[in-house]
Formats: structure tokens, sequence, C-alpha cells
């Protein structure tokens, strides 16, 4: 021990206890007496907690809730760790949380409770059941009478009146409360409610301590249907808030979170709805009608196509059967031609000639049957291997020759 | 059908029309549907009126909003 090197500082000692100290009393809870409290202008409060025989600094910073006036000789149970101030070498106990004795045991069975229920997984998030955005029964449990009914009555009326409300008077204060707020969960889920409602107005911890039972919190957690817990007002915090499926901080707002949708919106969103509906209607016509259009277009380009062969075909044929046609007519005026020549000849004045006739001209002319001849006409009688000149000498017909 | 279930077909049905080749007669027979059940909600909307009942173990009993004020 005289060895040089086992000599320590003071500062290496401070802060070897400083070390030792606030590991090993990080988290303390201790039960004792108040006095000398003092309150700094800064919101600080300084102090001492002792009993018979011991008593050690306190502080409790500003910003840390009381929910009492401490009082010197107070008995309390402070919540917090001890921390060593080096250059006093002191140590005191810094409070995070105080209460008073007796409530301190319901704050301790609480924080043991919290604790147990957390390892449990009754506070994960993940195991939350989702609350229905259309609830259809609402179940509430909470006392028939005061504030906090009327309340969750009136937001829902207001808010969601197509929901049915199933109140289950329940006794939320005193020995009975927790019983027969587990009763109270049991029969609103036989009765299939879609959400329900458990809560009760503010009050002390005393007064809101069923919330916090242990029976209350597996009730909660073995609920088929979801739960939303209001219990109190604003700050004070259940068990029932940490495991039910949401918490509301008011009556009030747990009627709004049990009913999602307002009814005056719903109708909104119903007609913008139908007017969508209507409006796609008219858009997908439209659009049918112009593809119908480009259709017509296409099928009549077709027709008219398809017609212009056919008439073309058809002028193909026509001027054939009309070439035919005018042949056939060439080929039968030729043979009219032809005939007619034969008619022709049929009819030449040499031809009875030939067979002895003779024919009788007057200056040149073929005289006809009923040309008259006179008395000294010259004529010309006409044979077919000879022609004489004759004068005629007598009219008479007798006497021609 | 719910009125949750109405509000979700109600909105497949706008979807599904609105689909891109999508058949006249298809086109008709949805918004038929979907007009019959926009108006079903609205009646069901517009005649909506808060029901309270008590409930005690077994017994379910109707009461009046007035009783709580």
């Amino acid at each position: 021990m005289n060895n040089d090197e086992n000599i320590l500082s003071i500062s290496k000692l401070t802060n070897l206890i400083q070390n030792d100290l606030e590991s090993n009393f990080a988290d303390i809870a201790v039960e004792g007496e108040i006095s000398n409290f003092k309150q700094h202008s800064s919101g600080h409060k300084y102090f001492s907690l002792k009993d018979d025989n011991a008593q050690i600094s306190a502080v409790m910073w500003k910003g840390q809730r009381l929910s009492f006036v401490p009082d010197d000789g107070q008995k309390v149970i402070a919540f917090g760790r001890i921390t060593v101030y080096p250059p006093r070498g002191s140590y005191q106990m810094q409070v995070n949380m105080m209460t008073p004795k007796g409530i301190g045991d319901l704050f301790l069975k609480l924080e043991q409770l919290k604790n147990k229920l957390k390892s449990k997984g009754f506070f994960e998030y993940e195991r939350k059941r989702p609350i229905p955005q259309f609830p259809e029964i609402i179940g509430v449990s909470t006392s028939p009478t005061g504030a906090a009914v009327r309340d969750i009555i009136t937001t829902i009326r207001r808010r969601y009146p197509i929901a049915k409300i199933y109140l289950r008077p329940t006794v939320v204060q005193g020995d009975n409360a927790a019983p027969d707020i587990v009763k109270a969960i049991s029969e609103l889920n036989n009765i299939n409610c879609d959400v329900i409602i458990i809560g009760r107005g503010g009050g002390s911890i005393e007064d809101l301590w069923a919330f916090n039972m242990e029976e209350v919190a597996e009730a909660i957690y073995n609920s088929k249907s979801p739960i939303i817990s209001a219990v109190g007002h604003e700050t004070d915090f259940t068990i029932s808030d940490l495991v039910a499926d949401l918490r509301a901080a008011t009556p009030t707002a747990a009627g709004e979170l049990a009913t999602p949708y307002k009814i005056d919106d719903l109708q909104n969103y119903i007609s913008q709805q139908e007017s969508t509906i209507s409006d796609i209607l008219y858009q997908q016509i439209d659009e049918i009608k112009l593809t119908l259009i480009e259709f017509e277009k296409e099928r009549t380009k077709n027709l008219i196509f398809n017609k212009l062969i056919y008439f073309n075909q058809k002028i193909d044929f026509t001027q054939d059967s009309m070439y035919n046609q005018i042949k056939s007519k060439l080929k039968d005026l030729k043979y009219r031609i032809n005939n007619f020549d034969s008619e022709l000849k049929s009819i030449n004045p040499d031809l009875p000639l030939s067979r002895g006739y003779a024919m009788i001209k007057r200056n040149g002319k073929i005289l006809k049957s009923n040309d008259k001849l006179k008395l000294s006409d010259k004529i010309e009688i006409v044979r077919q291997q000879q022609t004489n000149k004759a004068v005629v000498i007598n009219k008479n017909q007798e006497d021609l020759f | 059908m719910k009125f949750e279930d109405k509000i979700k077909r109600i909105e497949e049905i706008a979807s599904e029309m609105e689909m891109k080749d999508i058949e006249l007669e298809n086109l008709i027979k949805l918004y038929e549907e979907g007009i019959k059940l926009t108006r079903e909600a609205r009646t069901f909307l517009e005649k909506a009126e808060l029901k309270i009942s008590k409930i005690n173990g077994e017994s379910i009993k109707e009461v009046k909003e007035a009783e709580f004020e």
C-alpha cells in the first residue's frame, strides 16, 4: 500500500465513486420524508429525503411533473437515480417522479405491471387491430351517467348516425369496476361490435385505477373487436390506454376515432362518384363512337373499291359485247350488200334481151309501157345482137310495124 | 350488401369502366350497377338516424338519446 502507484488522486477517486454509484443506482425508488423543500426561481426543486437514521439530498429539475404540492414532513415515494457532483464530493438523488406515500405504492405496482405486460408483448404496435372505416355497431362500455357517455353519443350522432350504439352501462370506479369492465368487454364481443370504446371521465389515479388492472389489460388484449381506450383527460395515461388498439385523449376524441368518416363527407363522396361514373360513361361512349366511325369509314372505302372493280369489269364486258354486236352488224351489212348486188343484177334491163325480147328507145331513152309513140317518131329497136333505126308509120297499135 | 361493400364496389365499378377497349355492353351494365349502388347508398345515408341500445348480459333494449342529456 505504500507503493506510489496505488495512490489515487482525489479526482480519480471521485471519478471511480461516480462511476460506481451512478451505474448501480441508475433506476431506484425510495421511500422517505421531505425536508428543507425549496422551489428555486429557475423552477428546479431542492430538498432532502430522510428517515429516522439517514438522509439524502434530492433535486427535481424544472419540467418534471408533480401531481401534488410537496411539503416538509410529507411521506413520499421518489423515483429516479443517484448522481455525483465531483466539485463538492457530494452525491444526491435526481428525482424524475414523486408521489405521496400510498399513491406511491400504486405507482410502484403500476410500474411493475407495465414492465410485465410489456415483456408479454401487450403494447406491441404490430399486434394492434385496425379500427374499421365504416363501423356498423359501436360498443360503448362506460358509466351510463355523466359527461363521458354524453360526449361519445353526441359525437357519433353528429359524425356518423348510420352506426348503431350498444351501450353497456359499466361500473368504472371502485372495487367492482375491474370485473365489470372485463364482463362488459366480453358481452360487447358477443354481439360482434365493429369497434368498442371503453373509458370514463377524468379523476384521480385511484379513480382511474380499474383501468390499470391486469385483468382489464388481459380482456382488452384478448378482445376480438378492436378497442379504443378513453380513460380520463389528456394527460392521464393508464395501462388500458397502452394495451388498447387506439388511445383517445378524451371521450369526444374516442367518438371521433371510432367514426373515421363523417356522413357529410360520405354524401359528397357518393355524389362525386355518381358523376364520375356518368362522366366515364360519356367519355367511353364517345371513344366507342369514334372507333365505329373509323370502322365505318374503312368499310365504306372497301365497299366503294369493290363497286369500282365491279364497274370496271362491267365496262369491260360491255365493251366486249358492243364490239361483238358491231361486228355482227357489220357482217350483216356485208351480207345485205351482197344480196343487194344480186338483186341489182336481177333488175338489169339487158337481161330480157338475152331471152329474145327487144327494147325501144326514143332520143336515146328507153320507152316505158305508158309512153305514147306519135306518127313519124324516130326510134331505135334494140336487141341483144343488133340495133336498128325505125320510123313510126301508123299510130294505131295494130299498125305499129 | 353492407354499406362498406357498396362503397368499395362503386370504386371498383368506376375503375373497371375506365378500362381501355371496354365493350359497350359491359360498360352499360357497369354503369347501371354503379348508379343503382350510389342511389342506394345515398338513400341509406339520408335515412340514417342514430339508434342506441342498452345491453346488460343477454338483454338488449333500445333507448332514446334524450336519456343521456
